[in-house]
This record gives structure tokens, C-alpha cells and sequence, in this order.
């Protein structure tokens, strides 16, 4: 395989499949993550399952709209009040705040998954087209 | 020769030169001796008309040159239309490629790649790679997107109030004469697309090299300069210019909160305003695509089909 593709496969796989592929029902009809921009005082679970799980969920619902706030704080007693949390909005029901403070980004996954009831995709190949695509692009 | 040579090393000074008498002659032959142009110092003009030695080897070593610059000239002409033909066939040849996906699909994996980033900075861009005819200038043309990536900041130079307050109401972000030349100057406001009224284009002449580099530069050759501006605005609001730069065309073309479906439209749009483009050009030759990668700020750049 030429160049550039095996990285970008890669990078395309850690956007699409693994922990964190779920489907959505239909019901849910936003998700907000709010966290501090420091670590400190348990936001850095929220952090991680930003970058590790988000694209994912992302990704298999694709008509979502997923908003990430990522506060200031600049005194200690601000960095130790800060919340973080984890809202989901739904179309039948009253929203889900889930608080994240102090956890990891895989229990994090665990009470997301528990509060939307969400299920794993079970097909793991990525669409990236059939292997070696022949294209001709000017017929 | 052999006497002229001796004869030279004897007399340095002097030159012989042997008249041959014609058969028909009956005077006698004799050698004529004749004697060497005195010098005299600071007698430069006459050294010039003379063509000594230097002065031809000089010249010889111009033409030399000149003729060397020639040959590169034509060897990096030839180098340049190899180098075309070989992309353009390139080009017209079926790809092989472990990468390729449909617009769709792509618009997922972009949107993923930028979620939780800042809505004004997560843009979604597709690039054209051109394999273009040799001595191509530029294709331009205009594209009208289904539903446009950023609000668009319009400003409208005029000298007439009036015009200025119905520009403002068919959505111009700014209007105005003199004050709105001076805020451009002192780098005040910002904006993607200018129109004015030919009786404030001497106005602008103090913030053409502000305006000029950046394309904002209102002109009648681009259409952007006409007595009915209003008019002007509503038809060309929304149009997104397509230039290409180089062997590339790219233009931002969604945002990444846009849905997949909303990306592809806008797709399709601006491929159908390249082809229009390309239609349009006055060039012998079109421009062939040798690929079309659609690509986000923070996210890869895959090639789809579209």
C-alpha cells in the first residue's frame, strides 16, 4: 500500500470502531459535556472521553448535535467548584445530567450508555470503500 | 608565411604585405612595405573601431551565452510539456486506491474528527487536484451553495446616501462614502465581499493596496462596480468565487455542525459550478481532475467521489 494510507486507515479506524460505537435511539436529541480546561479536582475523565469516545458516538450518529464547553477557572476555590458534566437531552423526556467529576472516561461510557440505553455496532469494518477501489475520474 | 613570419620577428613594427601583379602587369613585382599605425596614448576611440582580438573573443563569449540561455529556455520547455503530458495522462488513467469513499461517508468521518471543537473554527474544505494544459492561465467562475458555510460581510462603497441606506436594507453589512474608506484604513472592519458605485471609485484609490491583494478590490472588469448596486447585491449575495491556484482548487465549503446530507448537497453544487467553469473557459484544453480530496481543520484528508 502506497504513501500516505496505511496512517490515514489508522486514523479513520480510531474514528469509527472500538468502545465507544454505539447507535443511539432515536429519542436523544442532544449531548452537552462540560468540563474544566485544567485537569485538576476530576476533569480529566471528562477530557479523555472527549477524545477517545465522542468521535465514535459522533461518528454512528452522525444527524447529533454534540457540544463540548470547556470552562475557566482561575482561583483555587473556582478550580474546586467547577463541574463537570455530562447533559443528554431527550425528545420524550426531561434531560439527564450525569456528573462526571472524579471518574473515568470508561465509567463515564458505562452511565452514558446505562442513561440512553445505546447499542454497539456490531459491524467493526470501516467504510472505506472495497479494497484497492479502481476510480477513473475524466470519462 | 614563413617570410612574413621572419620578417615580423625582424622588424616587429612593421607589416609586409606582398602585391601579387596580375599576368596582364608588366610592372615589376616588388614587395611594398608598409608602415604600422602609430599609437597614441589616450587614443581610445580609434582603438574601438579597429576590432582587436579582446573585443571578438568578448563578443564570441556573448553569443556563446546567449545561445546557452536559448538552449536552457527550450530544455525547460520541453521539461514543462513532458512533465504536463505525463500528469494529464496520468489523469485520464483508471486509479487504484485503498482509500475512497462517497461524499457521505466522508462528511461522517470529518464530523467526527471535529467534535467538541469550536463551531467557527471546524470548517469543511474540498480541494481539487488539476492536471492542467500547458500554459494555462486561471478558470474562474461562481458557484451558489445550498446553504453557505459563513454568514457573508458585505460592504458597499458609495458617494450617494441614499444608495448606501438600500444597500443596508438588501444586506449589505456596511455602506457608506469617505467614512467607510477611513475605517477600511485603519483596518477597522472586515469583510468577503465589496461592490461600489463608479463615483466612489476615486475614494478607493487609498486602500487599494489594502483591498487589491486580497481580491476585494471593487472593478467593472469583475463586474463589481455598477450605478445599480442594490441590484448587483441581491444577485450576486451568496456566490462563492472559484479561482484556481496553481494545479489547485479549493474552497471551504461546509461547516462541521452542518448534517452529512447538507455537506453533500453543497457538494454537488460546487462540482456542477466547476464544470460550468470549465465549460466556460476560453482555453483549448479543459483542466482534468486527478483527484478530489474533501478535508476538515483538525480531521484526515480522504479522497471521495463525487
Amino acid at each position: 500500500m502506497p504513501g500516505r494510507f496505511p496512517t490515514q486507515i489508522e486514523f479513520l479506524k480510531s474514528l469509527s470502531i472500538g468502545r465507544g460505537a454505539l447507535k443511539l435511539p432515536n429519542n436523544v436529541e442532544n449531548m452537552t459535556l462540560t468540563f474544566k480546561r485544567l485537569n485538576s479536582y476530576g476533569h480529566m475523565g471528562a477530557r479523555k472521553f472527549w477524545r477517545f469516545y465522542l468521535p465514535k458516538i459522533q461518528f454512528h450518529n452522525p444527524n447529533l448535535p454534540i457540544s463540548v464547553i470547556r470552562t475557566d477557572a482561575t482561583t483555587e476555590a473556582e478550580h474546586k467548584a467547577a463541574p463537570s458534566t455530562l447533559t443528554i437531552s431527550f425528545k420524550d423526556r426531561a434531560p439527564v445530567v450525569l456528573n462526571v467529576k472524579y471518574k473515568h472516561s470508561d465509567g463515564i461510557l458505562q452511565d452514558f450508555i446505562s442513561a440512553t440505553r445505546a447499542a454497539p455496532v456490531k459491524d467493526t469494518t470501516p467504510p472505506l470503500g472495497k479494497p484497492d477501489m479502481r476510480i477513473k475520474l475524466n470519462p | 608565411m614563413i617570410i612574413r613570419r621572419q620578417l615580423s620577428r625582424a622588424i616587429p613594427r612593421f607589416t609586409i604585405a606582398v602585391a601579387h601583379a596580375s599576368p596582364s602587369s608588366y610592372r615589376p613585382q616588388l614587395p611594398t612595405i608598409q608602415l604600422a599605425q602609430p599609437r597614441f596614448r589616450g587614443d581610445k576611440k580609434k582603438k574601438k573601431d579597429v576590432p582587436s582580438s579582446a573585443t571578438s573573443r568578448q563578443s564570441d563569449i556573448q553569443a556563446q551565452q546567449a545561445r546557452t540561455k536559448q538552449q536552457e529556455r527550450e530544455d525547460r520547455r520541453r521539461e514543462l510539456k513532458r512533465r504536463t503530458d505525463r500528469e494529464r495522462a496520468e489523469a485520464r488513467k483508471t486509479k487504484v486506491t485503498p482509500v475512497l469513499m462517497d461524499i457521505e461517508t466522508a462528511a461522517r468521518y470529518l464530523k467526527a474528527a471535529e467534535v467538541g471543537r469550536p463551531e467557527k473554527t471546524a470548517t469543511i474544505t474540498i480541494t481539487l487536484k488539476l492536471a492542467l494544459p500547458l500554459h494555462f492561465q486561471s478558470l474562474r467562475g461562481t458557484v451558489r451553495l445550498p446553504k453557505l458555510p459563513q454568514a457573508e460581510r458585505v460592504a458597499v462603497f458609495t458617494e450617494i446616501p441614499e444608495i448606501a441606506e438600500a444597500a443596508l436594507k438588501a444586506g449589505a453589512t456596511y455602506a457608506g462614502g469617505d467614512e467607510l474608506v477611513n475605517q477600511v484604513k485603519n483596518g477597522e472592519i472586515t469583510f468577503e465581499k465589496s461592490f461600489a458605485t463608479p463615483g466612489a471609485l476615486p475614494l478607493l484609490r487609498s486602500v487599494q493596496r489594502t483591498l487589491g491583494p486580497k481580491g476585494l478590490m471593487p472593478s467593472e472588469r469583475r463586474g463589481t462596480v455598477a450605478d445599480d448596486v442594490v441590484g448587483l447585491l441581491e444577485t450576486s449575495h451568496g456566490l462563492l468565487d472559484l479561482r484556481t491556484r496553481g494545479k489547485i482548487l479549493t474552497a471551504v465549503i461546509a461547516r462541521a455542525s452542518f448534517t452529512p446530507k447538507e455537506i453533500e448537497t453543497n457538494v454537488s453544487a460546487f462540482m456542477a459550478g466547476f464544470r460550468k467553469a470549465i465549460k466556460n473557459s476560453t482555453s483549448r484544453q479543459a483542466p482534468l481532475v486527478s483527484e478530489i480530496i474533501l478535508s476538515s481543520t483538525f480531521g484526515p484528508g480522504v479522497m471521495v467521489l463525487a
